[in-house]
């Protein structure tokens, strides 16, 4: 065999270990995450499921499927389920092993009904001679995907973050506007019922015997311009309460509501957050319809008010629990000797209001309310003389009545 | 200030509430797809009456004969029907007001039965998309007569003697058909109604909603109409007198007399039935005219209906494998073996683009709300890969096509002379059975093919028969057979030919296979090779069967 045999046979094994490896149209295999459309949330299905608008792109409708899939995933996993950076980082890494389950967490599109609305696909254009665009609307099983998360390491658990950090309780409560609305109850209703299905602790504000009373009592310290929201909230032990108003519009033919959220905490009135939504327009000449937009548009803000609360809380909370302390009657210098005790017992102590006859202070303690109670009662024992007085508390109020 | 500060408010109400309104479409419109993946959505339909023009009388039985016709062409599958009679409505207007009196009575009825629902009646839950869909799209339908001439006409053959041109010939008998305007007036002329119609069928949509505007507007219009002539029995034969051999006697023609006078009675008392029946024949046969015309049109009419925007048909393909692409309509809109759709695709600017057509192998029972099982058309065109996401539109078709062709055949058993190929040409009428048979592809065809043999020979054939075809995207395969007869005809001079006694008729059959390339809906090319064999029945058997080996090049008009 000559040099020149040798040498032909050696550029054909060439060409044909080079077709053989790297050749034809293969898909370039790359760790680099996958970069993807970004999506939107149309409307929180119920506790465990959103419905989530999306795009992809593809050679055909498969496979931008999948690739709208994919950006639905992610966006919301980015978007709503990462707290931190560093979760997003680590999402990242194991994207490429989330997106393996894809189906486990957003569902392929059903064909959609012919009035279009709903989940299915929602558009299709061709963008180029290879390469189609797909807009969908699909659904997230986001309890699934947080808990798989949670297991993967890639976002902390919901249930730790909160439990961690105690759970803030909640109460819904009209705006005085709405307060009259014929469909106070069922919205109130639905939105408890879809706060619980969420595992939140929703705080009835029925049923509690002297709910008037220490309502007639936070009033009186709070003053009666105060909103009514927030004595009820006080009242019951809601760390946050929920106000929402509806508004009716539309015309004799068809309506539409608009419902807007706000979220307070309770002891510092602060809004931690608010969310508008609109129902789709219902007829007005059928029954229950009206009924069905309002409480449409009241879940759908719901479900976009809650991630905001719990980002807020996650953070907020890590301090201690905040509560509103207020003395009654309390003996002379009862501010200048209660504050140091509270300072002692708290992370956190602020007069609040000092007048001849109370003094109100907003504190954060890493206690819950009956730790505290305990520590403002050796306080009082130690600092005022052991003065006699009477107690009504809630798991964020306490309010001491000096005899 | 006060003034200015009333108007601040105004404006800043108005544009809060229209932000929400906005707010409220932006949600709606999340939700709803585009136009790229738009649904044909059931529309109901009302027909409201036959208006003929001003000047125009309908007699007994026209009316019903024209909407007997037309109705079935409109009043399609895809649409729903009102309950309400029209015809107790003085005016259109009238009628519509009637419309929206029982589309409220309807919500009232439904808003009822709902709360009832709530209480007890879980499974009486109806009327809602009954109501919504009357609500957002009534249709109305009226057939208009704008012209209608009838008139009795009567022909007959007129024979005339033409001399011979060259001596030696023998007189010619001429037949010349003649006609005119009238009733008849004697036994030889054949009677006949000769009838022109038009008219409209016009398609308006009813505003239901707001009652501060008019009644209707106009949607489109559909012209119908034709001539037809449709004959009726002639005038009873005058009795003519026995002839009697010259020996009769004169019993004998005594008797002939009596039953010549018998006879003319018979005749007389016929013709007088006759004349007073006349104005019923002519009315019959009128009216047959008529339904023949309204019958003729309605193919087109229905067609036409397919094609009006919003009516036309019109789904996203949801799904796609091998050679055919799913789509969600199906039974409920009336969808059919062999229809064709346009595949369209959008482009980014929105422009809609034609990508190839699809026929319907598949007809399944997809409901309005996304489920069942979706149909499946078979691709037949297709100008670039379909990618799934196409939006279908129908491309309303009659399922008739008109196929003109060359052909020509092997002299296998030398019928002529000169060895060598016979030319020719013919047409041939395809009607697709599809629906009839269950089966996609299925064509009844009718042929009628000319070959010229040489020495003014002709062999004409008159076929019959079915086929099949089979689509490997625009390549189509075609099998089939037919029956039917033929005929060897001489046409040259008398005497100019030993075999020129008479023509022969051939009973036969043959077997077809084709090629076809499917080019447009309306337009193929095809190339069809045939073998037959064609018995002669009748003449003197001075030559061999027919056997046919023939190719026949032409193309496909479909309609």
């Amino acid at each position: 065999m000559t040099k020149k045999t040798l040498a032909i046979f050696g550029v054909l094994a060439l060409v044909v270990a080079s077709a053989a490896c790297g050749g034809g149209n293969k898909e370039v295999k790359s760790d680099e995450p996958e970069v993807l459309l970004p999506g939107e949330v149309v409307e929180s299905v119920d506790a465990n499921i959103d419905s989530v608008r999306c795009q992809g792109k593809g050679v055909d409708q498969p496979t931008a499927m999948t690739q709208a899939r994919k950006a639905c995933l992610e966006w919301y996993i980015v978007e709503k389920l990462a707290q931190t950076q560093d979760q997003r980082n680590a999402y990242r890494a194991k994207q490429a092993e989330i997106f393996r389950n894809l189906d486990r967490y957003v569902k392929i599109p059903e064909v959609g009904p012919r009035d279009q609305k709903g989940e299915g696909v929602k558009s299709s254009r061709r963008i180029d001679d290879n390469t189609i665009a797909i807009t969908i609307i699909t659904k997230v099983f986001k309890s699934q995907l947080q808990g798989d998360l949670v297991a993967m390491g890639v976002i902390a658990s919901k249930d730790e973050m909160l439990d961690a950090v105690g759970r803030p309780t909640l109460m819904v409560y009209p705006s005085p506007a709405s307060k009259g609305s014929k469909y106070r109850g069922q919205v109130e209703g639905d939105l408890n019922s879809y706060l619980t299905k969420a595992r939140w602790e929703v705080l009835s504000t029925t049923g509690q015997e002297d709910l008037n009373k220490m309502v007639d009592a936070i009033g009186e310290t709070m003053g009666a311009e105060e909103d009514e929201a927030a004595k009820i909230a006080m009242a019951v032990g809601a760390n946050i309460y929920l106000k929402w108003e509806a508004k009716k519009e539309g015309n004799d033919d068809e309506v539409f509501y608009s419902v807007s959220i706000e979220a307070y905490e309770t002891t510092t009135a602060r809004k931690l957050a608010s969310q508008r939504s609109n129902s789709a327009r219902h007829s007005t000449w059928a029954a229950g319809e009206e009924l069905k937009a309002i409480i449409s548009a009241a879940t759908d803000a719901m479900g976009q008010i809650l991630p905001q609360i719990t980002g807020y809380w996650g953070e907020d909370v890590q301090k201690g629990n905040k509560f509103y302390v207020v003395f009654k009657n309390a003996p002379k210098n009862a501010h200048l000797k209660m504050n140091g005790v509270l300072k002692k017992a708290c992370t956190y102590a602020s007069l609040d209001r000092q007048t001849a006859s109370e003094v109100v202070f907003r504190v954060q303690c890493k206690l819950d309310n009956i730790e505290l109670q305990s520590a403002i009662d050796e306080g009082i024992t130690a600092q005022l003389g052991g003065a006699e007085y009477d107690i009504s508390s809630s798991k964020v109020s306490l309010i001491y009545k000096f005899k | 200030m006060k003034k200015v500060f009333s108007w601040a408010v105004v404006v800043v109400g108005l544009t809060a509430t229209s932000w929400q309104a906005r707010s409220a479409e932006d949600k709606e419109q999340k939700l709803k797809a585009d136009e790229t993946q738009a649904y044909y959505t059931r529309k109901s339909i009302t027909y409201v009456g036959l208006q003929p023009s001003q000047g125009i009388t309908l007699v007994k039985g026209e009316k019903s004969a024209i909407e007997k016709a037309l109705k079935p062409a409109v009043e399609l599958k895809r649409f729903d029907y009102n309950a309400v009679n029209p015809a107790e409505f003085g005016s259109l207007d009238g009628f519509v007001q009637a419309l929206r009196e029982y589309v409220k009575k309807r919500s009232v009825d439904r808003a009822a039965a709902e709360a009832e629902y709530e209480l007890r009646f879980k499974s009486a839950r109806v009327y809602a998309s009954d109501i919504d869909r009357i609500m957002s799209s009534a249709y109305l339908y009226l057939i208009e007569v704008s012209a209608l001439r009838a008139a009795p006409w009567v022909c007959w053959d007129e024979v005339t003697t033409v001399p011979a041109k060259k001596p030696g010939e023998k007189p010619r008998q001429k037949v010349e058909r003649k006609c005119r305007q009238g009733d008849p007036q004697d036994w030889k002329e054949e009677p006949e109604v000769r009838v022109a119609v038009q008219g409209k069928v016009v398609f308006l949509r009813a505003n239901l909603l707001d009652e501060s505007k008019p009644a209707t507007a106009p949607l489109a219009a559909i012209r119908w109409g034709g001539d037809d002539v449709q004959g009726y029995a002639g005038m009873p034969r005058p009795p003519e007198r026995r002839k009697l051999p010259p020996n009769a006697t004169d019993k004998m023609r005594e008797e002939a007399e009596e039953q010549y006078h018998q006879d003319l009675e018979r005749y007389q008392q016929a013709l007088a039935e006759y004349r007073q029946k006349l104005p019923e024949l002519q009315l019959q046969a009128r009216v047959q005219a008529v339904r023949s015309v309204a019958g003729g049109s309605a193919g087109g009419v229905e067609k036409q209906v397919k094609s009006i925007p919003d009516f036309q048909l019109k789904s996203p393909v949801v799904g796609m494998h091998d050679d055919r692409v799913q789509f969600m309509m199906g039974q409920a809109e009336g969808v059919l073996l062999d229809d064709t759709y346009d595949v369209t695709e959008f482009d980014a600017s929105g422009a809609k683009n034609l990508i190839g057509y699809v026929k319907v192998r598949d007809v399944g029972d997809a409901q309005g709300s996304g489920q069942g099982t979706p149909s499946e058309a078979e691709k037949v065109r297709e100008k670039r890969d379909f990618a799934g996401g196409e939006l279908l539109y129908e491309h309303p078709m009659m399922g008739m096509s008109w196929s003109p062709f060359f052909q020509f055949q092997w002299d296998l058993l030398g019928m002529v002379d000169e060895a060598g190929p016979l030319f020719g040409g013919g047409m041939a009428f395809d009607f697709d059975l599809a629906n009839a048979f269950g089966a996609p592809e299925i064509y009844l065809s009718v042929v009628l093919d000319y070959l010229y043999a040489g020495d003014d020979f002709h062999l004409p054939h008159f076929t019959l028969g079915l086929h099949k075809k089979w689509y490997a995207t625009s390549l189509v395969f075609d099998l089939g057979g037919r029956v039917g007869l033929g005929a060897l005809v001489y046409g040259g001079e008398e005497g100019a030919s030993p075999y020129n006694e008479d023509s022969k008729v051939s009973v036969g059959g043959l077997l077809t296979l084709g090629l076809e390339w499917y080019i447009i809906p309306e337009f193929s090319l095809f190339l069809r090779a045939e073998g037959g064999y064609f018995a002669y029945v009748s003449g003197r058997s001075y030559v061999d069967d027919e056997v046919k080996v023939n190719a026949q090049v032409g193309l496909i008009v479909s309609f």
